[in-house]
C-alpha cells in the first residue's frame, strides 16, 4: 500500500489542498479590506492564476497527461493557457 | 490506449517511455468538449461582471465562502482516491482499489450534501436564478456542474464494481486487469478528474474574486 | 440497393441544411434573433416590414423540415446494423428524431400565421412570435434523447468492424448536452440564457449544425463499409 501512496501525485495532491486553502484565506474579506482598492484586481487575477496551475497540475497528475502523447498535452495545455489567459486579460480590461 | 497490447493482455505498471492516452481516445472528444463549453461559462461571466462589478460583490458577499472551500478540497481529495484506486488495479495491487473508489464516491457526496445545503439556504432566503444576474450564473454554473458530479457519482459507481469484479478474479486466479478493463477505468476516472477540474475554476470565480 | 436510397437519404440532411439556412436565416431573417425583450410594436414590426420575404423565408424553411425525416431515418437504419433484433436504441431514435422533425416543422408555421395578417393587434403578433420562438428553442428533449440513443448504441456495438468509430459516441453525448441549456429560456428576456443568448441560441445552434456536418461524412463511410462488412444481421 505504501508503494501507491508514496508517489508524486500524493505530493501534487497535499500541493493542491494547499493551494485552495490559500486562496480561500486570501479571499476572505477581512483579509482584502486591509489593501486599498487598486490591488483589488491583482488579487483577483492570482486567485484566477493560482486556479489554473492547478488545473494544470489535475490535468498533469491526476489525469495522468504528462504521460500522454504530445498531441493531448499540447490540447490541454492550450486549454489552460486561452482560458486562463482570456480571464485574467478580460479581468483587466484588456479584451473587450 | 495502449497500443502494444491487446484488449484481453494483463496490464503492467507503466513505463515513463510509453506514451499513452489515458483511457479511450474517444472519451477526450468529449471531455475536452465540455471544457471547451466550460471556458464560455467563464469568459462570458467574467466579462458581464465587469460591467457590473458592484452588484457581482454584493451578491458574492451572500455566499458562503467556507461551504466553496469545503467543496474543493472534497473534491481534490476524491480525485486523489481514484488516482489511487486506478493505479491499484494497474500494478496488480488490487485489494485497495474498491475502497478508495468508495472513498470517492463519499468525498462526492459530502460536496453533493453541501451544495443541497447551499441551495437550500438561498432558496429559502428568496434568492433564486431570476434575482439578479450573479445569481443566474451561481445557480447555472454550479447547478450544471452539479449535474455532472451525479452524473460523476454513477461512473464512480461503475468503477467501484469493476474493481470488486477484478479482485474477487485476483484472489482465485492471480490474473491483474486486462487492458480493455483498464481503458473503460481510466475513461470513467478522467471524467471524474474533469469533474473536480472544473469547479477549480467555477470556486475562486464565483466565491472569492476581488 | 439499398445503398443508393441510404445515400439518397443521407444527403438528405445536407439539403435541409443549406434550405434551413436559405429559408431561416438568409431570406426570412430570423438570423439574429429578435430580442424576448422587445415590445409587442416592435415585433409586429419584423412582420409588418418584410412581409413578402418573411412569408417566403417561412416557406422555405418549412419545406426544409421534411428532409429531416430521411437524414433520421437512414441513422436508424444504421443504428440496426448494430443492434440487430432488438433495436430499441434504433426505435427512440426514431421516435425522437420524428418528434425533432415536428419541431423543426411547427414554428415556421406558427410565425407564418403572424405573418399572414400583420396588420392584427400587436399584441397577437407577440404572442404568436412568442410561441414560435419558445416552440422553436426551448424543445431541447427530443434531440438529446436522439443523440443519446446514438451514442449508447455506438458504444453498444461489440463487433469486430465497428459500424461508426466510437468517437462518434462521445461526440453524441456532448452534442445531446448542449442542447439542454434552451431550456433556460423559460426564465429569461435578456442576458446569456434568453432566446437571442449566447448560451440558449448561439451554443445549441452551432452545435445543431456541427451535429448534421459531422454525420454527414460518418454515415457515408458506414454506408459504403456496409457491404464490405456483410455480417447477416437480422
Amino acid at each position: 500500500m505504501k508503494h501507491l501512496l508514496l508517489k508524486p501525485v500524493t505530493a501534487a495532491w497535499l500541493l493542491l489542498m494547499l493551494a485552495t486553502s490559500l486562496s480561500w484565506w486570501v479571499g476572505q474579506d477581512r483579509f482584502v479590506s486591509l489593501i486599498d482598492d487598486g490591488n483589488h484586481l491583482i488579487i483577483s487575477s492570482g486567485l484566477v492564476f493560482i486556479a489554473f496551475i492547478k488545473v494544470r497540475i489535475v490535468i498533469s497528475y491526476f489525469m495522468d497527461v504528462r504521460h500522454a502523447p504530445l498531441v493531448l498535452k499540447i490540447a490541454c495545455d492550450s486549454w489552460v493557457v486561452l482560458v486562463g489567459g482570456a480571464i485574467i486579460l478580460i479581468m483587466n480590461g484588456v479584451i473587450k | 490506449m495502449n497500443k502494444g497490447l491487446a484488449s484481453e493482455e494483463i496490464v503492467s505498471p507503466l513505463t515513463p517511455e510509453t506514451p499513452r492516452v489515458p483511457g479511450e481516445a474517444g472519451v477526450w472528444i468529449f471531455i475536452l468538449g465540455d471544457m471547451v463549453v466550460f471556458s464560455l461559462f467563464f469568459t462570458v461571466f467574467v466579462y458581464y461582471r465587469g460591467h457590473d462589478i458592484e452588484l457581482y460583490l454584493q451578491s458574492q458577499a451572500t455566499l458562503n465562502q467556507f461551504y466553496g472551500v469545503l467543496n474543493t478540497l472534497f473534491l481534490l481529495t476524491s480525485s486523489w482516491f481514484v488516482v489511487m484506486g486506478v493505479e491499484g488495479l494497474r500494478s496488480k495491487a488490487p485489494k485497495y482499489s474498491p475502497h478508495f473508489f468508495i472513498l470517492a464516491m463519499a468525498c462526492g457526496i459530502g460536496f453533493s450534501w453541501i451544495k443541497i445545503i447551499e441551495y437550500k439556504e438561498k432558496v429559502s432566503a428568496g434568492i433564486t436564478l431570476t434575482t439578479n444576474d450573479f445569481y443566474m450564473y451561481y445557480y447555472i454554473f454550479t447547478g450544471l456542474h452539479f449535474l455532472h458530479v451525479l452524473i460523476g457519482l454513477g461512473v464512480l459507481l461503475f468503477l467501484l464494481f469493476k474493481a470488486k469484479i477484478i479482485v474477487q478474479r485476483s484472489s482465485h486466479k492471480s490474473t491483474g486487469t486486462t487492458q480493455k478493463e483498464m481503458t473503460l477505468i481510466e475513461s470513467g476516472a478522467s471524467y471524474w478528474h474533469m469533474v473536480d477540474l472544473l469547479w477549480i475554476v467555477i470556486f475562486p470565480l464565483l466565491y472569492l474574486l476581488k | 440497393m439499398s445503398k443508393k436510397a441510404q445515400l439518397f437519404c443521407v444527403w438528405c440532411g445536407i439539403i435541409f441544411l443549406v434550405l434551413f439556412t436559405l429559408g431561416w436565416w438568409l431570406i426570412a431573417g430570423y438570423i439574429p434573433p429578435i430580442s424576448p425583450a422587445l415590445s409587442a410594436n416592435e415585433v409586429a414590426a419584423f412582420y409588418q416590414q418584410n412581409t413578402g420575404i418573411v412569408r417566403f423565408g417561412l416557406l422555405i424553411t418549412l419545406f426544409s423540415s421534411a428532409f429531416n425525416a430521411p437524414w433520421v431515418a437512414v441513422i436508424a437504419t444504421q443504428l440496426k446494423r448494430i443492434e440487430g433484433e432488438f433495436p430499441a436504441l434504433t426505435y427512440t431514435l426514431l421516435i425522437s428524431g420524428t418528434i425533432g422533425t415536428i419541431v423543426l416543422f411547427i414554428p415556421p408555421m406558427v410565425w407564418t400565421t403572424a405573418a399572414f395578417r400583420p396588420d392584427r393587434d400587436a399584441e397577437l403578433i407577440m404572442l404568436l412570435s412568442d410561441f414560435g420562438w419558445l416552440f422553436f428553442i426551448m424543445t431541447f428533449p427530443p434531440f438529446f434523447i436522439q443523440s443519446l440513443a446514438i451514442g449508447l448504441a455506438v458504444f453498444s456495438d461489440k463487433s469486430e468492424s465497428l459500424v461508426f468509430p466510437r468517437w462518434v459516441g462521445y461526440f453524441n453525448i456532448w452534442v445531446g448536452i448542449l442542447f439542454i441549456p434552451g431550456g433556460l429560456i423559460t426564465f429569461f428576456k435578456t442576458g446569456p440564457f434568453a432566446w437571442d443568448g449566447i448560451f440558449a441560441f448561439w451554443l445549441p445552434l452551432t452545435v445543431f449544425f456541427m451535429w448534421y456536418l459531422v454525420m454527414f461524412p460518418v454515415l457515408i463511410k458506414a454506408i459504403k463499409q456496409q457491404s464490405l462488412t456483410n455480417l447477416p444481421k437480422v
